[in-house]
C-alpha cells in the first residue's frame, strides 16, 4: 500500500510517508515530529497516531518500544466546553 | 572536542544565535540542549509577535523583528512556511490608567514607525466583531502584528545553521562548566566534555542555573505560565485580543484554534511545568465575558500547557 495513503495521525490528517520523510530528515523524538508536522495535536491528543508513532520510530531507530518515550499526557482526557465549566459553577 | 562557541539551549534564541554567528563566519559551533529542539519555552509559547511595547527598546527590537519575519523564509531559505499571519493585535483598555498608559504607548510606538494607533470601542468592536465593549474603555491596534508558529520559525534557523555547519547535541544535559583564571575552558556535559573559551547562554528560563556553574548570579527565575488550545473551527477572530487588566491573551491560530493564555496571579518562581485545574476555572470566567462567542463558538479545549 501507498505510504502516502496510510493515515497515522487521523485528526490531523497526517501520513505514513510524511513522518517516514521527517524521521529521515533527523527528527526522531515524538515531541519534535508532533511540533512540526502536527501529529498528535488534534482533538484526541495524540491517543490514536501515538501508539503508531512510538511503533514507527521504534522500527526506524532499531530500539525497543519502552525506550521511545511518549507524548507527554496533559490534560483534559477528552474535551469540553470552557461554557460547560462556567454552567457547571452556576448550579 | 574543540569548539569556538558553545550555545547552551536549542529553542529560537539559541538557534537564531548560532544561525547569526555562522552567517558572519564563525566555525566550529555547538549548540547543546538537554532535551529536544523547542522543548523549553519556545515550544509552549503563544505564538504572538507585537511591536506594542511601552519602551523605547522593545519596540525597536519587535520592529525589527517583524521585518526579519516578513521574508524570513526565503532569507533562511525555508522549505517550510513560518505561519507568519499578520492580522494585528488587539490590546483592551479596560481601566483609566491603562487608557492613559495606551495614549503614552501609541505616541511612541509611532515615533518609532510602529503603524499603531489608538481606538475607540466602536473602532475595535468593527475589528473583532464579537469582543464584549461592556467592559472596555478603549483599545490599541496595530496591524502589522500577528502570529508566528514557534516551531516552524525556529526549524527554519536550525535547518540553516545546520546548512552553515553548526553542530547540534540533543539530550544531553550541561553539568558543569570549567573556568581557570577567569577564562572559560570547557563545558561538561551528561555525555561529553567541549573544549571552549565562549559560553552563549540561551537557556531561557533555566539561565540562572548555568550562570551559577561559573558563579555569576543573575536574576532570572522561571515563573509557570498556563496556556490552553481548543480545536479548530472556521475563521471567526484574525487579530490576537489581549488585556493586561483582565490578564487574558486570546488568538486564533492560521490552523483554527484557539490558543488563549493568562499569568496565574500569586505564582511563585519555580521549575514546575504541571498543569492546574484553577487555570482553566479562571481563564473560562475572562473568555466567557470579554469574548463570549469564542466560547460557544470553539465548543471544546482539548489541551492545558505551560508555558
Amino acid at each position: 500500500m501507498n505510504k502516502n495513503d496510510i493515515i497515522i495521525c487521523r485528526c490531523e490528517d497526517i501520513t505514513l510517508d510524511e513522518i517516514e520523510q521527517y524521521m529521515k530528515m533527523g527528527y526522531t523524538n515524538m515531541e519534535e515530529l508532533k511540533r512540526l508536522l502536527r501529529i498528535g495535536m488534534g482533538p484526541c491528543q495524540g491517543n490514536t497516531c501515538g501508539q503508531l508513532l512510538q511503533r514507527e520510530l521504534s522500527k526506524f531507530l532499531n530500539k525497543r518500544l519502552d525506550e521511545v518515550k511518549p507524548f507527554n499526557a496533559r490534560p483534559l482526557v477528552v474535551g469540553v466546553a470552557l461554557n460547560d465549566i462556567n454552567r457547571g459553577n452556576k448550579q | 572536542m574543540n569548539f569556538s562557541y558553545v550555545i547552551i539551549g536549542a529553542g529560537i534564541s539559541g538557534c537564531s544565535i548560532a544561525y547569526n554567528l555562522a552567517k558572519k563566519g564563525v566555525k566550529n559551533i555547538a549548540v547543546i540542549d538537554k532535551a529536544y529542539l523547542t522543548s523549553g519555552s519556545t515550544g509552549r509559547c503563544g505564538a504572538g509577535v507585537r511591536q506594542q511595547w511601552g519602551t523605547k527598546m522593545n519596540c525597536l527590537l519587535a520592529k525589527a523583528s517583524v521585518e526579519f519575519f516578513q521574508t524570513a523564509e526565503e532569507t533562511l531559505e525555508y522549505n517550510g512556511k513560518i505561519e507568519f499571519d499578520q492580522e494585528g493585535y488587539l490590546i483592551i483598555a479596560v481601566t483609566p490608567e491603562e487608557d492613559a498608559d495606551f495614549e503614552k504607548n501609541v505616541l511612541l510606538q509611532q515615533s518609532l514607525g510602529i503603524p499603531s494607533k489608538k481606538l475607540t470601542k466602536e473602532e475595535a468592536k468593527q475589528i473583532v466583531p464579537h469582543l464584549n465593549t461592556d467592559i472596555i474603555l478603549s483599545a490599541t491596534f496595530c496591524p502589522t502584528d500577528g502570529h508566528l508558529n514557534p516551531f516552524k520559525m525556529t526549524d527554519a534557523y536550525f535547518q540553516a545553521a545546520k546548512r552553515l555547519g553548526v553542530s547540534f547535541f540533543f539530550d544531553e544535559e550541561v553539568i558543569d562548566i570549567i573556568v581557570r583564571n577567569n577564562k572559560i575552558e570547557k563545558v561538561i556535559t551528561s555525555k561529553r566534555e567541549f573544549n571552549t573559551n565562549n559560553v552563549i547562554n540561551a537557556a531561557g528560563g533555566y539561565s540562572k542555573i548555568i550562570t551559577d556553574m561559573v558563579g555569576i548570579d543573575t536574576p532570572v527565575y522561571p515563573e509557570r505560565h498556563e496556556i490552553l488550545v481548543t480545536e479548530p473551527i472556521e475563521k471567526i477572530q484574525g487579530p490576537m485580543v489581549m488585556s493586561f487588566s483582565k490578564n487574558l491573551y486570546c488568538q486564533q491560530v492560521p490552523h483554527g484554534s484557539f490558543v488563549m493564555g493568562r499569568t496565574t496571579v500569586g505564582e511563585k518562581p519555580g521549575y514546575s511545568t504541571a498543569s492546574s485545574w484553577q487555570f482553566l476555572d479562571e481563564i473560562r470566567k475572562t473568555v466567557c465575558e470579554m469574548l463570549p462567542p469564542v466560547d460557544e463558538m470553539s465548543k471544546r479545549f482539548v489541551r492545558s500547557f505551560l508555558q
